[in-house]
C-alpha cells in the first residue's frame, strides 16, 4: 500500500509533463500500474480485517470499500467543478499527490495499531457467525 | 462511429452477459448472516479506516483524471476523441496485464509496513 500511494503520487503530476500523444501514452500507462498497487493492497487488508474477525462478512468489508470509492468520486467532482476554472490541471494532480503523501503517516499509525496485535480493532473481537 | 449510444449498448451488452455467467457457473456458499453492527464494528478496525482512506484517495486521483485529462490531451496536443479513447484502452489493457503480478508482489511481500 505504501509503495503503491508513493507511485502514485510520484506519477500522477508527470502526466502534465509530455508534449506527444505517444508520451502521454507512457505516462498514463505507468499511472494505471501504479494504481493497481495503489487498490490490490487494499482488498488484500478489507479481506485480512474480516479473516481476524472470522465474520466471513466479505460483501460487508467490501460495501465500505464501495462506499470509500463514492466518497472519494463525490468529492472530486464537487471540487474539481469549483476549481477547474481557478486552478490548472497540473496543480490538481501535484495537490492529489500532496494528499496522498500527506497521508503516509496517518495509515502508518492506524496500520501500526492493528499490527501491534492489540486486538485489531473491533472486527477482531466481533462474534463468529457460522 | 456507431453514435452515442454504441459504448453504452456494448457496456450493457457486457452486464447481461457477466449476469448469465454469474447466474450459470457461480456456486453458492454458504450465506453469512451479517447485521449492521457488524458493519460499524467493521468500520471500527483500524486497518479497515487505512484502507478506506488510500481507496477515497485514490478514487479522488482516478476521478479527477477521467474527465480533466481527456481535456488536456486536446487542448495540449490536438488530440482527437478516437485518440483519447485508444490511450485509455491502452492503458486499462496495461492495468489488466499488470494486474496478476502486482497481485503476486503485494501476496509476497504484504500490504505494506506497520
Amino acid at each position: 500500500m505504501t509503495f503503491g500511494i508513493i507511485a502514485m503520487a510520484a506519477t500522477l503530476p508527470l502526466l502534465v509533463v509530455p508534449r506527444t500523444v505517444v508520451m502521454a501514452g507512457v505516462v498514463l500507462v505507468l499511472v494505471d500500474v501504479a494504481f493497481g498497487f495503489l487498490m490490490n493492497p487494499t482488498l488484500d487488508e478489507l479481506a485480512t480485517a474480516v479473516d481476524r474477525g472470522h465474520t466471513g462478512a466479505y460483501a460487508s468489508v467490501y460495501a465500505i470499500f464501495n462506499m470509500a470509492y463514492a466518497i472519494g468520486t463525490i468529492g472530486t467532482t464537487f471540487t474539481e467543478t469549483a476549481l477547474a476554472s481557478l486552478v490548472s490541471f497540473g496543480v490538481l494532480l501535484a495537490g492529489v499527490s500532496g494528499a496522498l503523501i500527506l497521508c503516509l503517516p496517518l495509515l502508518r499509525v492506524l496500520r501500526r495499531s492493528v499490527g501491534g496485535g492489540a486486538a485489531g480493532g473491533a472486527a477482531a473481537t466481533a462474534p463468529v457467525a457460522h | 462511429m456507431g453514435g452515442d449510444a454504441l459504448p453504452l449498448l456494448v457496456a450493457g451488452g457486457a452486464l447481461a452477459v457477466d449476469g448469465a455467467l454469474r447466474f450459470t457457473m457461480l456456486t453458492d456458499r454458504a450465506r453469512v448472516r451479517a447485521p449492521i453492527s457488524r458493519l460499524s464494528s467493521l468500520l471500527r478496525d483500524r486497518s479497515v479506516q487505512a484502507a478506506a482512506v488510500v481507496v477515497v484517495l485514490s478514487s479522488i486521483g482516478w476521478s479527477l483524471l477521467e474527465p480533466l485529462f481527456p481535456n488536456h490531451l486536446e487542448r495540449a496536443m490536438g488530440a482527437s476523441p478516437a485518440t483519447i479513447g485508444l490511450l485509455f484502452t491502452i492503458s486499462s489493457l496495461a492495468y489488466g496485464l499488470t494486474a496478476p503480478l502486482v497481485g503476486k508482489v503485494v501476496d509476497r511481500f504484504g500490504p505494506g509496513p506497520r
